[in-house]
């Protein structure tokens, strides 16, 4: 059996009294894993949590063979992930090459590396005639894919993609979507969503969360079987969605 | 596709370049660096409008420190918002989630703006230094307040850092520059027996060739400073690392230094001791002379630009008295306090500087008009009756005094009214008067003139 990149037990995470997420279970090998789900089910906080930026409220976190409680371990498993939060923020004096490259710094990749990789990184999100170009320049998809570039400048063993595709036109969601499958193939990359067509295309798993609770865990053909006799959705995946979602809340 | 080339970085020790390579990345796009130039300029120009006409090494050293009064506060408002930007970019959560630890962020991001700062003062300094040596000053620039002004824009920058790390505002960074200024600026004024008035290490300081600078503080504000820089920077460290071993020892061992700096300074007892009254030896020289004219003039070397100027000032101004009692054949620049004295036929004056925060300018004029003062001469100081002349004499004396100034030129009594109005008239009517009738009278005068004993009715 293939080792595990994530596995998550019992996880729970509180902001005050409100419990965003209830003793959620998790594991996942190599692949492209899709979490889909309305505002507020918990996506983003299971993503921040899985970043290490959010202590778990309780339970326990095992990521890339690390305890990310640990220091010394959590240090080292950052070395080895990719995070794009749902609001990127940058610095707008910075041209995309250097935003890139101090990126790669702060994961503390090897100095000789750093600027093959920052080259090879923003190539493969098709930015490389505006390497030099300031990022307040750029428009808001550009700025997407300088995150998603810094994101897997490191070549990152576990991919915490939250939002990724928000601004991106259609012929850069596809180039997008191959990225994933690339990085999907050795390691584990969690995208974030709500545009299920994504899911359908790049993800060779798919779970739905509801109310900071895991409601569906299956392959996107299976989220399809879901939805065979509902009505509700314009596509396949679409009404395996909001089937999935009506039983859980029923 | 980007051009980079790749071979030049194989083989290098990791850890340190790549820090380098975040500080050049920060370096290159720092605030610091779109305003410092012009920050430089501004200081520069500052500076050089306060430095004295006589290139003095003294001066020179206390206009460079006091460029960190502009410097300063300006850096650690650039700091204050460079500590701030994760927040304001919105970056703390994607940088959070990076394996660096943030003490070396910080680090990078502080030293980057502080460069800057550093880089313009190092070419102030460096050219307010150039210049006066290119002048030809005497000896060497003193170099504590040099040294005092570079700590100042440190702690300056460090101090800012930290602000701006923990108090999220967005107007922390004016704030804080304005508070800066404040605290550099304003303590000056605070009575000398406060102890923050000597910890300012843009304090007021008095100058001299023969002394030095007074009170000496550098070693005791560098102390102070470097502590409140090392200290300031932990702290900013520590808002990412509250549990760090390393910053808490980093911020401990900074405030034993600014508490050893300021006790240091509160145990020297400085207090409102001026220069004169604190028996500091005297700088070794050879003093330079002018002894071709009748009244031999001899200076500090430091004023060597001066010389002949002020022998034939001393010459044209003594020329009527020569031969008088009391009148000097020689004038000896010396460390004596601000009040000439006369001896055995030599007048010794000082060269008597005060320098303040921006140092004062010292004009040849001045230093000439105090070289030979006029009045002195005509009223023995040295005799008490003096004192109880009445306003008549003092007028005598005031006449002789302004005719000997202005002599061969136009006396504008109309312009003035009143008592001067009546001196000008007398001592325009001197001046009309034969040169060998001048002197007869002088001769014949002089004591009682000195002495107070004539009367507006006995001048000529």
């Amino acid at each position: 059996m293939a080792m595990s990149n994530v596995e998550v037990r019992g996880l729970t995470q509180r902001f005050g009294r409100t419990e965003v997420l209830h003793g959620l279970d998790l594991e996942l090998g190599a692949g492209v894993f899709g979490l889909l789900g309305p505002n507020g089910a918990g996506k983003t906080t299971l993503l921040r949590t899985l970043a290490t930026i959010l202590r778990p409220s309780d339970g326990s976190l095992r990521l890339l063979g690390y305890d990310p409680s640990d220091h010394g371990e959590k240090r080292a498993l950052r070395r080895r992930l990719g995070y794009l939060p749902q609001s990127l923020g940058y610095y707008p004096n910075f041209t995309v090459f250097e935003f890139v490259e101090y990126f790669a710094l702060l994961k503390e990749m090897p100095s000789r590396e750093v600027r093959p990789a920052v080259v090879r990184a923003i190539e493969r999100v098709g930015l490389e005639d505006r390497a030099r170009s300031k990022l307040r320049t750029l428009s808001g998809g550009m700025l997407r894919r300088v995150g998603i570039a810094q994101a897997v400048v490191n070549e990152p063993d576990l991919l915490l993609l939250d939002e990724p595709t928000a601004g991106l036109d259609p012929e850069q969601r596809v180039g997008f979507r191959q990225l994933l499958r690339e990085i999907g193939a050795d390691g584990t990359v969690v995208v974030s969503t709500h545009l299920v067509e994504d899911v359908g295309a790049a993800c060779t798993e798919v779970a739905l969360m509801d109310k900071g609770r895991m409601v569906f865990r299956g392959t996107p053909e299976d989220l399809v079987v879901q939805g065979q006799g509902h009505d509700v959705g314009d596509s396949p995946l679409e009404r395996g969605y909001t089937s999935v979602l009506a039983g859980a809340r029923a | 596709m980007i051009g980079v080339k790749v071979s030049h970085l194989r083989g290098r020790p990791s850890e340190w370049f790549a820090l380098s390579d975040m500080m050049r990345i920060e370096a290159r796009r720092s605030i610091g660096r779109a305003f410092f130039p012009a920050i430089a300029v501004l200081a520069g120009f500052l500076a050089a409008g306060s430095l004295a006409e006589i290139p003095l090494w003294i001066d020179t050293s206390i206009v460079v420190r006091d460029t960190a009064l502009v410097l300063g506060p300006v850096l650690a408002g650039a700091a204050a918002w460079m500590a701030g930007r994760e927040r304001v970019r919105g970056m703390e959560e994607l940088l959070e989630s990076t394996a660096r630890p943030a003490g070396a962020r910080t680090l990078t991001t502080a030293a980057a703006t502080t460069l800057w700062g550093v880089l313009a003062y190092a070419v102030v300094a460096a050219g307010l230094i150039g210049w006066t040596y290119f002048r030809g000053a005497w000896g060497e620039p003193p170099i504590w307040p040099i040294v005092t002004g570079l700590l100042t824009v440190l702690a300056c920058a460090s101090l800012g850092y930290a602000l701006g790390a923990w108090l999220h505002s967005r107007f922390t960074a004016p704030l804080v520059a304005v508070a800066l200024f404040s605290v550099l600026y304003f303590p000056v004024g605070l009575p000398e027996t406060s102890p923050l008035h000597w910890l300012t290490p843009t304090i007021r300081m008095e100058g001299s060739v023969y002394y030095g600078l007074f009170p000496n503080l550098g070693l005791e504000h560098s102390v102070f400073l470097t502590g409140l820089a090392l200290a300031s920077l932990a702290a900013a460290g520590l808002r990412r690392a509250r549990m760090s071993p390393v910053a808490w020892g980093i911020t401990l061992a900074g405030s034993f230094l600014v508490a050893v700096g300021a006790g240091m300074v509160w145990a020297g007892g400085y207090r409102a001791e001026s220069m004169f009254a604190a028996d500091l030896p005297v700088i070794p020289h050879t003093p330079i002379c002018n002894e071709r004219r009748p009244v031999a003039v001899c200076v500090h070397p430091a004023y060597k630009s001066l010389l002949e100027d002020l022998s034939a000032h001393a010459n044209w101004t003594l020329e009527p008295l020569l031969g008088l009692p009391g009148v000097p054949e020689r004038l000896e620049q010396g460390a004596v306090g601000m009040t000439p004295e006369e001896a055995g036929g030599t007048l010794t004056f000082a060269d008597g500087l005060t320098l303040g925060p921006a140092a004062s300018s010292q004009s040849k004029l001045s230093v000439i008009s105090s070289a030979v003062p006029v009045y002195d001469l005509v009223v023995d100081l040295n005799n008490p009756a003096v004192a109880a002349t009445g306003e008549d004499a003092r007028k005598v004396q005031d006449s002789i005094s302004y005719w000997l100034y202005n002599r061969g030129n136009p006396f504008p009594c109309k312009e003035v009214s009143g008592n001067w109005r009546t001196i000008c008239e007398a001592a325009e009517r001197f001046e009309q008067m034969q040169p060998t009738r001048q002197r007869a009278w002088l001769e014949e005068n002089w004591a009682d003139l000195r002495a107070g004993k004539l009367g507006m009715e006995d001048l000529p």
